[in-house]
């Protein structure tokens, strides 16, 4: 019963976050401010997202196999590889490294 | 993506629910209002189908392997997607800025929060590369910033 209340909430919340711009905005631009803000914030959430994924396990500070993931997935950007190449060398060098 | 999906208020409302990373991304990409919302729509239609099919193969196949995810290092794709995803917003200063507050602020509450917070907390590094666009060009840029841009500011307000 809980979880289908806390489903249906967070089904509503999430649709609400989609919605808002195209059913109140319509046609109209953005604010400067929100348009600055929607710009830069996804810079801030996948560096976060990187970091996190990859230097924490739980609540604690690790350093494990993933760091090689992450270095691999660097140097193929640096390569300019494509985005499934990245990810694929990220993979391989992460399983490579536990293997050693 | 709001300017691109204009119409009834009923299919406003439909078009929402595929209002995901996916369909933004694609759909930002295109410069003129129909083919945004083409791309919008086409990548949501797309994602939808191939999202439910890998989950069922996943389920179906993959469940009794437990170690899979460690052992063939899938747990690092998700760190490489996400910054193959930054990747390109790094050639900003004011982005770099904000991305190395972002990732910082959220590594140090790591161990002091539960989970979840700290990437949202990171939404706070915005702070961080508010004023760098424009006042300070970092080397090699254009002043006003080329490309960055992938949300077409021109295209805002077109009319309808």
């Amino acid at each position: 019963m809980t979880a289908t209340v806390v489903l249906i909430g967070l089904a509503l919340g999430t649709y609400g976050l989609k919605a808002t711009a195209p059913l109140l905005l319509g046609g109209r631009a953005l604010p400067e401010t929100l348009a600055r803000l929607s710009d830069l914030l996804p810079a801030a959430l996948l560096a976060a997202l990187v970091v996190v994924s990859t230097f924490t396990r739980e609540q604690s500070l690790v350093l494990d196999a993933r760091v090689a993931g992450l270095a691999a997935a660097a140097l193929a950007l640096v390569l300019r590889a494509p985005f499934v190449v990245v990810v694929i060398a990220a993979a391989v060098a992460t399983a490579v490294a536990r293997m050693v | 993506m709001a300017s691109a999906l204009q119409g009834p208020f009923w299919k406003r409302a439909l078009w929402s629910q595929l209002m995901i990373d996916e369909t933004t991304a694609v759909g930002a990409a295109q410069t003129e209002l129909r083919w945004r919302r083409y791309g919008y729509l086409c990548t949501g239609a797309f994602v939808f189908v191939a999202w439910n099919t890998s989950t069922l193969v996943g389920a179906a196949v993959l469940s009794s392997t437990g170690s899979l995810v460690v052992d063939w290092g899938l747990d690092a794709t998700i760190p490489a997607a996400f910054l193959a995803l930054l990747w390109p917003r790094l050639r900003d200063a004011g982005q770099r800025r904000t991305a190395a507050a972002g990732a910082l602020l959220a590594i140090a509450l790591v161990p002091y929060t539960p989970a979840g917070i700290p990437i949202l907390a990171a939404g706070l590094g915005v702070a961080a590369g508010w004023r760098a666009r424009g006042s300070r060009p970092g080397p090699g840029h254009e002043p006003g910033g080329g490309d960055e841009d992938p949300t077409g500011r021109e295209l805002r307000g077109a009319p309808a």
